[in-house]
């Protein structure tokens, strides 16, 4: 399965936002939880210390039983109209000693007096003020024995110590997500920064081809962990070029492998004396030498990087090629004429292939041409050739398709294997060029050559 | 006329020397770079035919070798390689003319005589293009054995073509050639002079016939029996 993004980038970005936000709500909670529960032990601790207090105040009268003096202050707070604190106090036995109001008194006795554990609870609109109370009841062991004193405090008056916890956890909630967003920009922009040696190795990346296969990614600065991976890749253009050579030094072979005993064949034909069938043989041959060269042609096309950097004359080049050729044409019955600016015109390209592409535009259309034609060929400045012959010309349908391997037209006799053109096209484009065909004025095939000018 | 070969492939040296004395030369044969040395260093010969890949190394080391020896003999290489840099590569090292395998041995043997029709080389003094003979010291021309006189222009032109027999002379070679660097030509010079020559030879029954190659220039032709 692909990931959704193909981005390294986009997916760390993406995993470790999704962590912070995990980590951002386990936190929150954690510290709401903890902070509830430290409340809750803060107030119970507090309610604890009051009773422990009042615990010290119970001492047994003459009478022998239980009674609680409290100091004036401490009395006030117990017994104020407000009814914030309330107290009950009662003998190990059970006996009710001292109680803040007859209700709490009442609501106390209900209940089992204390045992070694702490009792909270909670009483709801409790009494004449129907106020909320968070109390406890503990066993406290006094100057005058075992009690079980009940204390238990207005839920406003508890206010002072949850309140500054809950404001604590209130301010602490809004930090956590705020520093999980900080972090998360830093982890962004520490990613782009690290993975900014892998761009400029993608840029390097994109600069090798066919033409380029001594280039080799950078390993400086590279993550220790992509190190692999690029050795790796390095390692593959290695073993590429030395393809390219291989089929380079295969090419030269097969030339001359192939191109001795055909020398042998065409030279023992050229020997002998004969009649109509020895021409028929020597024209076979011809085409076999022809068709043998071309696909030697294309197989450098295929394995050797063409070289198109070299400073070329396109009317220097064509000419070479017409002197070359123009004996030949006169032996097919065709004469060949050509047209040209005074002055060069020069291009960025590769002369030998260059020459080649003319060669092939003119042997076809030589090839077509009617006994006596002229094929007329021109470069002008805008490096455009032109080779226009006289002959059937290509039809509209055929005009994409001519210029592909071993295409034969429809009841069309070719002279050679359909490699020709073939060729052409792969030269121009090779060149950023490019190779069309259309009607020659008058009549005929006008094949245009485009090689952007140096 | 004597001609050396040094080529490895016998079935190609067989078929060289049958075409080669039929032409009129006596040709010697060998097969290896180091023989070549030997046999260059005791015959004088006009031409020498070089394959470029051979068993005990690489042709062109013959050829540098021949030309650092003050060696003059006119050469012409075979090729199965045609990729430019052993084309540029045999003429820089002083071939004369180079011809990629595999090639039609007519052409092999003009070639050859169209170096020998050099200024200097044993061909230079007559000049022979089927019934038509040109004297290259008397400046003399003949069609079969009659005698016809041209202008000293168009006798430089059909010299000119004549010793590029079957190969196409540039225009713009024919105008150096005619004219010196201060002589500006008439921008239609050549062809006029190219089109009185040609009414001449055709008038005087020459077999050889001058092609206009339109854009570039002219080439003679020996007309086929």
């Amino acid at each position: 399965m692909k990931p959704r993004f193909r981005s390294l980038q986009a997916q760390l970005v993406l995993r470790l936002a999704a962590a912070f936000v995990v980590a951002t709500v386990l936190g929150v909670s954690a510290i709401v939880y903890e902070g509830t529960q430290a409340a809750q032990t803060l107030g119970d601790d507090e309610l604890e210390r009051r009773a422990v207090q009042i615990a010290h105040f119970v001492a047994r009268g003459p009478d022998g039983l239980l009674h609680l003096n409290l100091p004036a202050k401490l009395d006030q707070l117990y017994h104020s109209p407000a009814r914030t604190r309330l107290l009950a106090v009662r003998g190990s036995d059970g006996a009710m000693v001292a109680a803040s109001t007859p209700e709490f008194a009442t609501e106390v006795e209900r209940w089992p007096p204390a045992d070694a554990n702490r009792h909270p609870f909670q009483l709801d609109e409790f009494g004449p003020t129907s106020q909320d109370y968070n109390g406890l009841t503990v066993l406290v062991d006094g100057v005058a024995g075992p009690l079980s004193v009940t204390v238990a405090a207005a839920s406003d008056a508890e206010a002072l110590a949850e309140g500054l916890v809950k404001r604590f956890m209130r301010d602490l909630v809004w930090a956590v997500p705020l520093f999980a967003a900080v972090m998360l920009a830093i982890a962004v922009w520490s990613i782009r920064r690290s993975l900014r040696p892998v761009h400029a190795a993608s840029e390097r990346a994109a600069a090798i081809g066919p033409v380029a296969t001594d280039v080799r990614l950078p390993t400086d600065d590279l993550p220790t962990e992509l190190l692999p991976l690029v050795a790796a890749v390095n390692h593959a253009f290695d073993r590429m070029e030395q393809g390219f050579a291989v089929q380079r030094q295969f090419t030269a072979n097969a030339a001359h492998e192939l191109r001795t005993p055909l020398a042998i064949l065409t030279a023992a034909l050229d020997e002998l004396k004969g009649g109509e069938e020895l021409e028929k043989l020597r024209g076979d041959a011809a085409r076999m030498n022809r068709l043998v060269g071309q696909l030697l042609s294309v197989a450098r096309l295929d394995s050797v990087p063409m070289d198109v950097a070299a400073q070329v004359d396109l009317v220097a080049t064509t000419v070479e090629v017409l002197e070359y050729m123009t004996p030949w044409a006169l032996g097919q019955v065709c004469l060949l004429g050509f047209d040209a600016p005074l002055s060069p015109v020069g291009v960025l390209g590769n002369a030998d292939a260059i020459a080649d592409a003319v060669r092939n535009l003119v042997e076809n259309a030589v090839h077509q041409s009617p006994a006596g034609g002229e094929v007329a060929v021109a470069v002008s400045r805008e490096g455009i050739i032109t080779v226009a012959d006289r002959g059937p010309g290509v039809p509209e349908a055929d005009r994409q398709r001519i210029f592909e391997r071993f295409w034969r037209g429809r009841g069309v006799t070719r002279q050679g294997a359909g490699l020709g053109l073939a060729i052409v096209a792969e030269i121009a484009k090779a060149h950023g060029g490019s190779i069309e065909v259309a009607d020659r004025p008058g009549g005929g095939a006008l094949f245009v050559l485009r090689i952007p000018l140096a | 006329m004597r001609l050396l070969v040094v080529e490895d492939e016998a079935r190609i040296v067989e078929l060289l020397q049958s075409a080669f004395q039929r032409a009129g030369f006596v040709v010697d044969a060998v097969g290896t770079a180091t023989a070549g040395r030997e046999a260059l260093s005791v015959v004088t010969y006009d031409a020498v035919i070089l394959d470029l890949s051979l068993p005990d190394g690489d042709g062109r080391d013959l050829l540098a070798a021949m030309r650092r020896d003050g060696n003059k003999v006119p050469i012409l290489i075979l090729t199965a390689r045609d990729a430019v840099e052993d084309r540029v590569g045999g003429l820089d090292a002083g071939a004369d003319d180079y011809l990629i395998k595999p090639f039609a041995v007519v052409e092999l043997v003009s070639r050859i005589k169209a170096l020998l029709r050099r200024p200097g080389h044993a061909l230079g003094m007559t000049l022979e293009a089927g019934n038509l003979a040109f004297d290259t010291i008397g400046r003399d021309v003949r069609v079969d054995t009659t005698p016809i006189t041209l202008p000293r222009q168009e006798l430089a032109i059909l010299e000119f073509l004549m010793r590029r027999l079957g190969r196409v002379v540039p225009r713009s070679v024919l105008e150096e050639k005619l004219y010196g660097m201060d002589e500006e030509p008439e921008s239609n010079a050549i062809p006029v002079h190219v089109h009185h020559l040609r009414r001449k030879l055709i008038k005087a029954g020459a077999t050889p016939v001058i092609h206009t190659v339109r854009g570039i220039g002219y080439l003679l032709v020996e007309q086929p029996e």
